[in-house]
């Protein structure tokens, strides 16, 4: 799972978090190091699809929280990559 | 570099910006401002750009450009060239084709150009002459070699086909233009658009 709009979710999916949290959440749970370019990218999008929302902060530092319909997306992106993932991992059995 | 990273950040739309730009910058100094920061905010402020680009607009100045370019390849005529080649002998002296071109009435003539070839001893030269309908073209550089009394070591030829204009090189060029164009008035909108968002 490389799509950073994914990886923004499951990153706040644990909780509210600033950008620079954010990139190293993913980077300890995924290994992969965003970009801020990338991240804010993966933001805006978020934020316009009302999957996650900006928290109200004095910090120059603004934290973003998941919404209940990002969630929701989050939930079905996951169970269509278990989907996947299992048929992927049966065909790749020895006959 | 910092300053580098700062320019790049101004790649972002400006009501991006207003948004977004002092989380962001936070989130840089965060980051520290390394090669590989400054890529990431080029890339994605390039990629913001491009998505906030209306490609009908872009489309549709194509489109234009093609259909004018078109039309300016359809009305311009044909161009044809033939060439001939003479030779005078060397007892004609060195100043033979200048004299005989001068005799001929063709010393001066924009329409005719003439190459001397370098063969040693004999004054060889080409005569190329321009028209827009191929056997005009032809017969007209045939009298020319004829009223310069040269010997012809290569008869008028008879034009394959038009020089000018290459017609698929022109209409692409309409459409490079439409391109450029579009680009330029979709930025242009997008920039006015955020402009009157901002006022």
């Amino acid at each position: 799972m490389t799509d950073p709009t994914l990886l923004v979710l499951t990153s706040l999916a644990e909780g509210d978090k600033h950008g620079y949290a954010m990139m190293e959440d993913i980077q300890r749970f995924a290994d992969v190091r965003l970009g801020p370019g990338t991240l804010y990218g993966a933001i805006t999008r978020l934020e316009q699809r009302g999957w996650i929302r900006p928290v109200a902060s004095e910090d120059r530092r603004q934290p973003y929280a998941i919404t209940g319909a990002g969630r929701e997306y989050l939930e079905e992106e996951l169970g269509r990559m278990n989907r996947v993932a299992k048929a992927a991992a049966q065909r790749l059995k020895p006959a | 570099m910092r300053g580098l990273i700062r320019l790049a950040a101004r790649l972002y739309p400006r009501a991006w910006r207003r948004r977004y730009g002092v989380e962001f910058a936070a989130l840089i100094e965060d980051s520290g401002f390394g090669w590989r920061v400054l890529l990431d905010v080029v890339k994605e402020g390039m990629a913001m750009r491009f998505r906030a680009v209306d490609f009908r607009i872009v489309a549709a100045c194509v489109l234009a450009g093609a259909a004018v370019a078109g039309v300016v390849a359809w009305k311009t005529p044909d161009r044809f060239w033939s060439t001939a080649v003479g030779e005078f002998g060397a007892e004609a002296g060195p100043a033979a084709l200048e004299g005989a071109l001068g005799r001929a009435g063709l010393a001066d003539r924009k329409d005719v150009h003439i190459v001397r070839l370098p063969v040693a001893g004999k004054t060889v030269f080409s005569l190329r002459t321009e028209g827009t309908d191929a056997g005009e073209t032809q017969k007209v550089a045939a009298s020319m070699i004829a009223r310069l009394n040269a010997r012809v070591l290569d008869p008028a030829s008879l034009p394959d086909g038009p020089f000018y204009p290459n017609r698929p090189v022109m209409i692409a060029t309409g459409m490079a233009g439409g391109l450029v164009l579009g680009g330029g008035v979709a930025l242009f909108r997008n920039a006015r658009v955020a402009a009157a968002g901002h006022g």
